[in-house]
C-alpha cells in the first residue's frame, strides 16, 4: 500500500515537473515568436515583401527598443531577376555609432541578408488585327493633331491624359483588353543573425560565458502587383518566414559577499544557456500607393502597407500599418532627392484565447528615415 | 528581312512582343537587345508595355534590315512619374 501511495506521489510530482517544463519552454517560444516579428519591426522596411526598387541606406527608431540602420544595395539583372545585399544593425537604445563588420566576421546584433528576386509577366493584348486597326487610326490622328511626327511612338497613356473624350475612351477600353498587365514577384531571402549572450551555468562560482550565435532565417514570398487603368496601385503578398534564434535564460540577481567584509555586491546573469527556437511565421501584406494629382503629373506621396504577421509556434500575431511619405516632384516631374520618411505603427499579441495584450503593451511606433542611393542605381 | 529592337528601361519594368498570329516571335523584357527574321506580305503585331513603379525611363528603338517601308525606323523614348503603367499595339506589314 505504502508503495502504491509512494509511486502516485512520484507520478504526480513529475507531472507537475512536466507541466512546468512545458510551461517554460512554452514561454520561451513565445519570447523567441515575439522577437522575430519584432526584429521585422525594428529592422526599415523590414517588413515589407517587395525589395526596395533602389539601392537606399536607412534608419529606424523604434519606441522604446532603440535604433536599427541598414544599408541596402541593389543590382538589376537581365529576364526580369533582381539581386540585393543588405546589412541591418542593431545600434541600441543609447549606441552612437555601430560597426556591422569587425575583422571576425560580422558583429552581434548584425543582420547579413542576400535576397533574389524574378519577375514574372508576360503581358499581351487581347484585340483583333481589326480592333488594333481602327485604334492605330485613331491613334495617327491624334499624333497629327499634337504635331507627333511618328504615331508608333504614342502610347496609350498619353492620349488618355490629352485625347479628346473618346479617345481617352479608346485608350482605356485597349488597355483594358491586356492580359496579365500587372507583375507577379517571387522573392526569396537568406540571411544570418549574430547575437552575443552573457550567461553562467555554474551556481557556486557565477563564472560568466560569453557566447556568440549565428542563425539563419529564409523568407520567401509571393506578390501580385495591382494596378487600376494606367496607375500602379500596390500589391498584395504572401510570405513564409523559418528562422532560428536564441533567447537568453531569465536574468537572476545573485547577492554575493564581498570578500570577508559583511557587505554584499549584486550580480545579475542569465542562470543557464539560451535555448534555441525555430519560428515559422506566415505574413500577408497589402500595399496601396496613394496619387495626390499635380495638373496632368500624378505624384505618389503616401503609401500605406498593412500587414499581419502569424507566428505558428508561438502563436504570437504581429499587425503593422506602415505609412511612407515617399519623396514628391518638382514642378517639372523630375523626383526630388534626399530623405524619404515614413512612421510604422504595430500591435503585438498572443493569440491564445482570452490572452490579447493590452493596447499600451502591445502597441509599438518606428520612425523611419531613408536616402536613396543614387550611386548605385547604374549597377 | 529581320526586325532588331533594343529596350532601354531605367527605373521601371518594360516588355516588347513581335507576334504573327498571336504567336509570340521575339520577346524583350527590360533592358535587352535582340532580332527576329520577318518576311513580306505577312502581318505582324508590335506590342510594348511599361511598368513604372518609381519615376523612370524607357527607351524603345527598332528598325527593319533592310530598309523597308512597311516599318521605318521607330525611336520611343518616354519618361514616366511613379505609380504609371503604359503600352501599345501596332500592326505592320512589310512590302
Amino acid at each position: 500500500m505504502k508503495c502504491r501511495i509512494l509511486i502516485v506521489i512520484i507520478f504526480i510530482g513529475n507531472s507537475f515537473i512536466t507541466l512546468a517544463q512545458d510551461s517554460s519552454l512554452n514561454g520561451i517560444t513565445k519570447q523567441a515568436a515575439e522577437n522575430s516579428i519584432k526584429s521585422k519591426l525594428a529592422s526599415p522596411f523590414g517588413a515589407a515583401a517587395l525589395s526596395n526598387f533602389i539601392s537606399n541606406i536607412s534608419v529606424s527608431s523604434v519606441l522604446k527598443e532603440g535604433v536599427n540602420g541598414k544599408i541596402e544595395l541593389r543590382g538589376k539583372f537581365k529576364a526580369g531577376w533582381i539581386g540585393g545585399l543588405s546589412i541591418d544593425q542593431k545600434i541600441g537604445k543609447i549606441g552612437e555609432e555601430a560597426a556591422p563588420l569587425s575583422i571576425t566576421g560580422i558583429s552581434p546584433g548584425t543582420t547579413v541578408q542576400l535576397n533574389l528576386q524574378k519577375m514574372f509577366w508576360h503581358p499581351s493584348f487581347r484585340m483583333s488585327d481589326a480592333q488594333v486597326a481602327k485604334l492605330n487610326s485613331a491613334e495617327e490622328a491624334y499624333a497629327k493633331r499634337n504635331n507627333i511626327d511618328d504615331f508608333l511612338t504614342v502610347g496609350l497613356r498619353d492620349i488618355s491624359i490629352n485625347g479628346l473624350e473618346i479617345e481617352k475612351k479608346m485608350a482605356l477600353d485597349a488597355f483594358n483588353t491586356i492580359h496579365f498587365r500587372e507583375p507577379v514577384f517571387v522573392n526569396a531571402a537568406i540571411g544570418f543573425t549574430k547575437t552575443s549572450f552573457s550567461y553562467t551555468t555554474d551556481s557556486v562560482n557565477l563564472t560568466q560565458v560569453n557566447n556568440a550565435y549565428v542563425t539563419p532565417t529564409f523568407t520567401i514570398s509571393v506578390i501580385k502587383a495591382l494596378g487600376s487603368g494606367f496607375k500602379v496601385g500596390g500589391y498584395f503578398a504572401i510570405s513564409y518566414n523559418y528562422s532560428e534564434s536564441y533567447t537568453a535564460a531569465d536574468d537572476i540577481t545573485f547577492n554575493i559577499p564581498f570578500g570577508t567584509t559583511s557587505n554584499y555586491y549584486s550580480n545579475t546573469l542569465a542562470f543557464g544557456k539560451p535555448g534555441k527556437q525555430t519560428i515559422n511565421t506566415l505574413i500577408v501584406e497589402y500595399r496601396q500607393n496613394i496619387f495626390i494629382k499635380n495638373g496632368n503629373r500624378s505624384v505618389s506621396n503616401i503609401a500605406i502597407s498593412p500587414s499581419v504577421n502569424w507566428n505558428i509556434d508561438g502563436k504570437m500575431m504581429g499587425a503593422f500599418l506602415p505609412v511612407y511619405f515617399i519623396r514628391g516632384a518638382d514642378d517639372r516631374g523630375k523626383l526630388l532627392d534626399g530623405l524619404q520618411g515614413g512612421m510604422r505603427f504595430g500591435y503585438i499579441s498572443s493569440t491564445e484565447k482570452g490572452n490579447a495584450a493590452s493596447f499600451s503593451k502591445g502597441f509599438t511606433a518606428q520612425l523611419i528615415i531613408s536616402a536613396p542611393l543614387d550611386f548605385l542605381n547604374s549597377l | 528581312m529581320n526586325i532588331q529592337i533594343k529596350t532601354i528601361a531605367e527605373g521601371c519594368h518594360l516588355s516588347v512582343n513581335v507576334k504573327i498570329q498571336n504567336q509570340v516571335l521575339l520577346n524583350l523584357t527590360d533592358n535587352d537587345e535582340g532580332r527576329v527574321n520577318i518576311f513580306s506580305g505577312m502581318t505582324y503585331r508590335f506590342e510594348w508595355f511599361v511598368f513604372a513603379a518609381q519615376e523612370s525611363h524607357v527607351r524603345i528603338e527598332a528598325v527593319v534590315t533592310p530598309e523597308n517601308d512597311g516599318f521605318h525606323p521607330m525611336v520611343l523614348d518616354k519618361n514616366y512619374p511613379a505609380g504609371a503603367q503604359d503600352g501599345n499595339v501596332f500592326l505592320f506589314t512589310l512590302n
